[in-house]
């Protein structure tokens, strides 16, 4: 549960429904717009995570 | 060549199609959703009928809340000094009576060493927020603004 990947694309999934749900009324619609929302926020994800890829990683941050 | 075809009008909706989706409710009504659906989520939604997405959204916010906590996220409380918990509290109260059966009932207050804590703090921000969405939403619906 704790892959970052699986937790973005749970994340995404129930913000596509819920938008889908209260912004569209007809099954076709309704599909449109959820996968443009999904895929915007699973590929937009992955996009920024290859753009960041180059950058080394800081130091880890302290637990207060 | 004179274009003799008549323009196309659409369709005139039938009085009781047009009465049914702009006709506002009461003022005591259209209070009464909105303070349901922010009490429970979804509930708002059901109270004007609309049961099928009642039911979804619903369920939707129930989940992400049992996500954020399963995943120990930060269940906000303001903080002398440090502004910006007020704001995600307000946020979190989005969700209502789940907040304060949270807080109050359970006790949860997540933990920061978690391994999940700001990936929980985003599901539970979301919930509260989606829930605020629904709030506005049933506004939209009682005062006929919304089909």
């Amino acid at each position: 549960m704790l892959s970052h990947f699986l937790l973005m694309v749970v994340y995404a999934l129930l913000v596509s429904l819920f938008f889908t749900t209260l912004w569209r009324r007809e099954r076709r619609a309704q599909i449109v717009l959820f996968l443009q929302l999904f895929l915007g926020m699973v590929g937009g994800g992955l996009i920024v995570a290859w753009l960041m890829y180059p950058f080394p990683p800081g130091p880890p941050a302290p637990i207060p | 060549m004179a274009d003799t075809a008549s323009p196309e009008v659409p369709p005139a909706p039938s009085p009781s199609q047009d009465a049914q989706a702009a006709q506002p409710l009461p003022a005591a009504q259209a209070v009464m959703a909105v303070a349901l659906a922010w009490l429970v989520p979804g509930l708002g939604h059901l109270y004007l009928k609309r049961v099928a997405r009642g039911v979804i959204f619903f369920l939707l916010v129930i989940v992400a809340i049992g996500i954020g906590c399963g995943l120990q996220g930060n269940l906000y409380r303001p903080m002398q000094g440090q502004w910006l918990t007020y704001l995600a509290t307000f946020g979190e109260i989005g969700m209502g009576v789940p907040y304060f059966v949270l807080r109050y009932g359970l006790r949860y207050e997540g933990q920061q060493e978690a391994a999940g804590f700001e990936y929980g703090t985003a599901f539970l921000l979301t919930a509260g927020l989606m829930n605020l969405l629904l709030v506005l939403d049933a506004w939209d619906i009682a005062s006929g603004q919304k089909e």
